[in-house]
């Protein structure tokens, strides 16, 4: 055998070893039983499953009640209906969450990843565990409409669920404390770590185009104060200048302080492509209209973050350009797609 | 057949549950003979009047307002006993949830209490706020009774509902709230001297702790004068229920304790 061809024989081998390692490791993940991991870029997470070890029987509960209508009071809607997979867990179709008898809540439904990284939950960080988390729509009137205690004797009820909590929990009597820590076993293996903004973060220098890099720029110097890296959020509290007077208390509904009110959750930007309508009160319906705001639209709230400036940045068009492009970067379609975390029904 | 297989489970349910009890005892706690039970009981009326859910006597509170409760339940947390050596006894897992109905007294039952004479006692009317923020609860704490605020995550330290009859508005004081200091901390602690007396605690006798709960205080406490026109709605933390929270703390009284 010549050499040329011997040579290009051993490339081909190499390429195509590579590439079966490659699909090999990402095969390997998604296949893997659903469960939290620690990515390496990632500080550490907040939840760590105190009193509640996380096992896969009891993640796949978790699951199966998150897409499950039972826990709303007609059985007409799930989690899943204002936390859509393929948008990123939130509603792409409503303004605001929308409940049972077409009621709907008074703020957008926010996007779910890497929930195992907060200590407070909603718009206004009034839930403050994940393990309570569920608590709230499932009996909020305007969402799931469904009383804790009508929740646990429907799944008692339920040969499914109660053969599953017997298996996995060792109990003969399902309580609302099984339901939620199944709930945050499954909420906290939600995790979002595979975008192309990760795998340059991660030391791949070409995972992001010239574009994105110019726009990842942009990003540190004018928004990473409150959307911090990598997370995209510093889990705080701001008013982001939507609107001169308060519309909404936010924050300060939970604290009673004036200096909260108007505040809301900085909300983490992972796979904002797919999270439309974007803002606490759904008022912007594109990532153009999101960056313009930014550049040209803040209003003087009396709580206004001191470090945006009344009026905004004032970016140029190719400026714009580029923080929608990076902001794009940060679409994770491992994680849109991940069956694991799709409708088991 | 079937029911001596029914028999069989309860029997082999209770050795289980016996099994539990001696290896708590092995693990934790000191053995039965040196220990004992000490019953704490809780006995509402407002002023002269018995107080029971339904009502069966009309109350006036002091705006000339007719009270008539559908609801009065309140958390009872963190029992402390001290006894007179000045060593002092906590509870464990220290939580109980009283519902008033057609019995004005309730009680809570403390058990495997170490033999001594105790001569005071305290507690908190609420959830000390380390709880409120531990994730997904079960027994007194479990949020299915409705003593959990679900959207500000937290517990109602206590729920009163009803109706004043003259106008026919209906109330709800749903008190509690455990955040930035005193703005919105209403948790109250109540603490009693039990001299002259001592709750003699052995194995052969238990104690009993005596207290008038008179819910005249919840509208006026000695903080603010309720009245239920002007207020009808008391449901989320906020001075408002730091406030409350100070009259109802002073419900509580120690009437006597009998051995």
């Amino acid at each position: 055998m010549p050499l040329a061809k011997y040579r290009a024989f051993v490339w081909i081998g190499l390429l195509v070893g590579l590439s079966i390692r490659c699909s090999k490791d990402i095969t390997e993940e998604r296949n893997a039983p659903l469960a939290f991991y620690q990515p390496s870029h990632f500080p550490p997470a907040h939840y760590q499953f105190q009193g509640n070890a996380q096992t896969e029987g009891i993640t796949e509960i978790g699951r199966r009640l998150f897409f499950d209508p039972v826990l709303s009071r007609d059985s007409s809607i799930s989690c899943e209906n204002c936390h859509v997979p393929i948008s990123g867990f939130s509603d792409p179709s409503h303004p605001f969450s929308h409940g049972v008898d077409q009621n709907f809540g008074s703020r957008n439904s926010p996007a779910l990843s890497n929930l195992a990284w907060y200590s407070s939950f909603m718009w206004d960080g009034g839930v403050t565990h994940i393990e309570t988390m569920s608590t709230a729509p499932i009996t909020n009137p305007l969402e799931m409409d469904l009383a804790l205690s009508e929740a646990v004797l429907r799944l008692n009820r339920s040969p499914y669920y109660s053969s599953a909590f017997a298996s996995h929990f060792g109990v003969n009597e399902i309580q609302s404390q099984h339901m939620l820590k199944a709930l945050a076993q499954f909420m906290a293996s939600m995790i979002s770590s595979q975008s192309r903004y990760d795998a340059w973060m991660k030391g791949n220098e070409n995972a992001l185009n010239a574009q994105e890099k110019e726009g990842l720029i942009l990003f540190q110097t004018h928004c990473a104060q409150c959307h911090a890296e990598p997370l995209t959020t510093d889990f705080s509290f701001k008013n982001n200048g939507l609107t001169a007077l308060t519309e909404d208390e936010g924050r300060g509904h939970i604290t009673t302080l004036a200096a909260d009110l108007g505040k809301f959750k900085v909300p983490s930007l992972r796979n904002v492509e797919k999270t439309l309508p974007y803002m606490h009160n759904a008022s912007m319906a594109s990532l153009e209209e999101v960056i313009e705001h930014y550049s040209s639209g803040i209003q003087a709230h009396p709580n206004l973050d001191p470090s945006l400036p009344v009026g905004g940045f004032q970016f140029s068009n190719n400026e714009k350009q580029a923080l929608v492009a990076f902001l794009k970067s940060l679409t994770d379609d491992a994680y849109l797609q991940d069956k694991r975390l799709q409708n088991p029904w | 057949m079937k029911k001596s297989f029914l028999w069989a489970a309860l029997v082999a349910l209770t050795l289980v549950s016996c099994d539990k009890d001696n290896d708590d005892n092995n693990n934790n706690n000191p053995p039965a003979d040196t220990t004992g039970k000490l019953i704490l009981e809780f006995e509402h009326h407002w002023d002269s009047k018995s107080a029971t859910i339904p009502q069966t006597n009309t109350f006036t509170n002091n705006n000339g307002e007719s009270i008539e409760f559908t609801t009065l339940r309140y958390y009872v947390s963190n029992i402390e006993l001290t006894d007179s050596e000045g060593n002092i006894w906590k509870e464990e897992e220290s939580y109980h949830l009283l519902s008033l109905g057609t019995n004005p007294v309730l009680e809570i039952e403390l058990d495997k209490v170490p033999t001594a004479n105790y001569v005071g006692m305290r507690y908190m009317i609420g959830v000390d706020s380390l709880r409120n923020v531990s994730g997904a609860q079960t027994g007194a704490l479990d949020p299915a009774n409705t003593m959990f605020w679900t959207w500000n995550s937290g517990y109602i330290f206590l729920k009163a509902e009803g109706v004043e009859t003259n106008s026919q508005t209906n109330f709800a004081y749903h008190i509690g709230g455990f955040r930035n200091g005193n703005k919105t901390n209403a948790l109250q602690e109540i603490s009693y001297n039990f001299a002259p007396s001592q709750a003699e605690v052995k194995p052969s006798a238990t104690p009993v702790v005596h207290q008038m709960v008179n819910l005249n205080h919840l509208f006026d406490g000695g903080t603010i004068t309720l009245g239920v026109l002007a207020n009808p709605n008391v449901v989320m933390p906020g001075p408002m229920a730091v406030n409350i929270s100070r009259n109802y703390a002073t419900m509580f009284q120690l009437d006597h304790v009998h051995n």
